[in-house]
């Protein structure tokens, strides 16, 4: 047991914090409603070598493991800042590492020359029925791609979506397939939709795109081998983040109820508050130390699938819990969109149903202590029925 | 790099050492004999003191003492590893000698009171209670009323403890009293010893909810020399408050927890019924919920023993630890009842002949009742967060009522 606070990781924390305050609370707005990627942060970021920890220097990532980048992710989280770390480069970035013979496309995501986005990945976990809605067709010398992949982060924006289909290869089935599409094919469209987060969701039509062999990412059907993986550290990042998020908003509030007077006395010295806080502050440290152990374990080489989908299914709910308690303490003040708060309430709510809502991923963990059962698939999988 | 919650090598060989031991000392056949479930552990005082003296003797009870008194001098980690185990094993270990009794003799003994006490605890041949609580003063300890009058060089005591574990049969007791009158609350507190035989002090076993007494111990001018006193007199109420906040990350509710969780897993899945049980999603969902509380309880706990282990102030999440894992506990025996249906209802004490046999078969609704004190003693969970609050999010404290 050791829970000493790395060195490196609180410098990781405050160079990422500087970073973020040179920006200034004044550009919160542009956050929620940002253009492409917030992009004058988000390059500082990718250059600095913020972002590419967790991949090898040999690769062209900054090195060190999860245990660091999750730590960049939870600084990010406590500004509220949307970037595509969690998608764009940790999803990406892992599966191009975990395929072999992607070390150009790994190389040039990692140094920013291009840019990634994970397309169509909910869903495709073991145990999940899903139907692919993308499906790839073999066409000659290639590939003919069509379908639709709902909430696609930075969709409209990234050079190149990393797109999980199922290929139609005459009888047999391999399974899902990773095509890297790039953004600018002839045939594909995207829609911005608006969400409570910033992370410029699309809808992506795929209508007889055509990719030649070389944009298929490792062999047909080798998602399935790493994507375990991946998914676990995706997870983690979203989770900590969260994290970030939530920590923000407890300080915030506990701060505003320690100043703030009514009855001649702060709230915060009131009973109600306190307790309220109280709750605040364990779901705070309880999902924190989530995301810490999974991460660890990560970068430890051990099996992290259900432990990451545990720390994510507490984090949603105890970050979303926090959130609650500190509007409440905060009263009306906190509803105004010139604070802060609700930038870390609406943060969290977007990153809850990324990567498996709370029920599903309890249906992973259910999976592992009671025989098989059905299990509950991602609300971002099938769109709603009308 | 990354924190890493595991216990080191050394802790899970210990583990194991542990369970070892618990496993052929709780053996059914030695367990189901000898009950009395007017003992919180279940099981008679005979078998609960041959026990502790075997438990001594390898060396476990002492692990976490210094050497000095006999102790294993290993980190805070060994004696939660320890009472992990203890509590899962349902073993009357849970020492409150040990627990509760040790670090404020550590702290205050005289050399003399040192060497009588320490090593006969460490052995297992004593047991101590502790008896800060009245009738009248439960959360407010500063209210506390018992009185020990100066009496030429020693003090005479008088006065009602009560909520005491394991009254009945303890060989002492730590008790605290008012040795100068007429001052603020908090000031005028001694820390006592006293002998369970003394004149004048007797024990009533008052039945809990769960059957199990909890004593109530009442002075009635017990007389006591000078040697009796625990560290400085007058000074009981800074001693009581670091007392309080030496206590560790109480590791052994989340021995209760693991136990309860396997036991509600093991009942789930031989279920047979129309339908499976274990096939229902929102049973799933549950169980998948509360083992991820388990995990949480169990990094929780572990966070305020390693800050104990590397000597910082753990009091903030010693405190969330208790909170978090006392009502864990009481979701999780909830959680049992509700899915065990009617069987849920069944209830039998863990020992003697009448004892349940298997999961589900008496012991959920033994939960279900045992669980609810949790939250109210060893400081309820209102005064915890209070702290959480006040010395942890450093929000102020409350006018001052005139």
């Amino acid at each position: 047991m050791d829970l000493s606070p790395p060195q490196r990781q609180q410098e990781l924390r405050d160079g990422v914090a500087a970073l973020l305050a040179s920006y200034g609370p004044s550009d919160r707005e542009g956050r929620v409603s940002s253009e492409p990627g917030y992009p004058q942060l988000w390059s500082e970021l990718v250059s600095g070598g913020w972002v590419t920890l967790g991949f090898p220097q040999a690769a062209g990532g900054a090195g060190g493991g999860v245990g660091d980048l999750v730590v960049v992710a939870e600084t990010l989280g406590g500004d509220a800042v949307p970037t595509p770390l969690p998608g764009g480069i940790v999803l990406c970035g892992q599966a191009l590492l975990a395929t072999p013979g992607e070390g150009d496309r790994l190389r040039a995501l990692l140094t920013g020359e291009r840019t990634f986005t994970p397309c169509n990945w909910e869903g495709f976990e073991e145990g999940s029925e899903r139907q692919s809605t993308v499906v790839a067709t073999e066409i000659g010398n290639g590939w003919r791609v069509d379908g639709l992949a709902r909430f696609v982060p930075y969709g409209a924006d990234a050079d190149e979506l990393l797109v999980m289909v199922d290929v139609r290869d005459g009888g047999t089935q391999p399974g899902p397939t990773l095509f890297a599409v790039p953004g600018s094919s002839s045939g594909l469209t995207t829609q911005l939709v608006p969400t409570v987060g910033g992370d410029r969701y699309c809808h992506v039509t795929f209508s007889g795109v055509e990719v030649d062999a070389s944009h298929v990412v490792g062999q047909p059907g080798q998602a399935t081998q790493w994507l375990p993986l991946v998914l676990a550290i995706g997870r983690v990042m979203l989770a900590a983040e969260m994290v970030g998020a939530a920590a923000a908003a407890l300080s915030h509030a506990s701060r505003w109820a320690a100043t703030r007077l009514q009855f001649n006395a702060p709230i915060g010295s009131l009973q109600a508050v306190q307790h309220r806080l109280a709750d605040a502050y364990i779901d705070v440290v309880t999902a924190q130390d989530s995301v810490y152990d999974a991460a660890g374990i990560i970068d430890r080489g051990d099996e992290a699938r259900l432990v990451a989908a545990a720390a994510k299914a507490h984090c949603s709910d105890a970050c979303r819990r926090v959130t609650a308690a500190a509007h409440q303490v905060c009263g009306g003040e906190g509803i105004y969109a010139d604070q802060p708060l609700h930038l870390w309430h609406r943060r969290i709510a977007a990153l809850v149903p990324v990567l498996g809502t709370v029920r599903s991923l309890r249906a992973i963990v259910a999976g592992s202590i009671l025989p098989a059962g059905g299990s509950a698939p991602s609300l971002l999988a099938e769109p709603p029925a009308r | 790099m990354t924190p890493d919650f595991r216990f080191s090598a050394e802790v899970e060989a210990f583990r194991d050492e542990v369970r070892t031991f618990l496993n052929e000392e709780m053996a059914p056949a030695d367990t189901v004999a000898g009950g009395d479930d007017g003992d919180l552990t279940g099981l008679g005082e005979e078998f609960e003191r041959r026990l502790l003296r075997r438990a001594g003797a390898r060396g476990f009870l002492g692990v976490s003492l210094p050497t000095k008194w006999g102790g294993g001098g290993r980190p805070a980690s060994f004696q939660a590893a320890f009472n992990l185990e203890v509590a899962a094993h349902d073993a009357p270990l849970i020492d409150t000698a040990v627990t509760l009794a040790a670090q404020p003799l550590l702290a205050w003994g005289s050399p003399q009171q040192q060497a009588f006490f320490l090593p006969r605890i460490v052995a297992g041949e004593l047991m101590v209670c502790i008896a800060y609580t009245e009738p009248h003063a439960g959360s407010d300890l500063g209210s506390l009323s018992m009185v020990a009058e100066t009496d030429g060089d020693g003090f005479v005591l008088s006065g009602v403890k009560s909520l005491v574990t394991a009254a009945h049969k303890a060989d002492w007791c730590l008790t605290i009293a008012r040795t100068r009158p007429g001052v603020p609350p908090r000031e005028g507190l001694t820390m006592f010893l006293l002998d369970m035989e003394a004149e004048g002090l007797s024990v009533r076993r008052r039945p809990t909810m769960n059957r199990w007494t909890l004593g109530e111990i009442t002075c009635d001018g017990v007389k006591v020399g000078p040697d009796a006193v625990l560290g400085e007199e007058n000074e009981g109420w800074r001693q009581l408050a670091a007392a309080v906040a030496t206590e560790g990350g109480g590791m052994f509710h989340i021995g209760f927890a693991r136990h309860l969780f396997d036991t509600l897993v093991s009942y789930i899945t031989s279920t047979q019924g129309d339908v499976s049980l274990s096939q229902d999603p929102i049973l799933r969902d549950r169980i998948a919920s509360l083992h991820g509380e388990v995990d949480v309880a169990e990094r929780l706990a572990k966070r305020a023993i390693w800050m104990q282990e590397e000597g910082q102030d753990n009091m903030v999440f010693a405190a969330m630890a208790k909170v978090y894992a006392t009502e864990l506990l009481q979701r999780l025996a909830l959680a049992a009842t509700d899915i065990a249906g009617v069987d849920g209802t069944l209830y039998r004490p863990l020992f003697g002949p009448a004892s349940s046999t298997s999961s589900g078969d008496g012991r959920f609704a033994w939960e279900y009742l045992e669980r609810v004190h949790g939250t109210i003693g060893g400081g309820t969970n209102e005064i915890k967060r209070t702290l959480i609050a006040q010395a942890g999010l450093g929000l102020p404290r409350p006018p001052r009522v005139a």
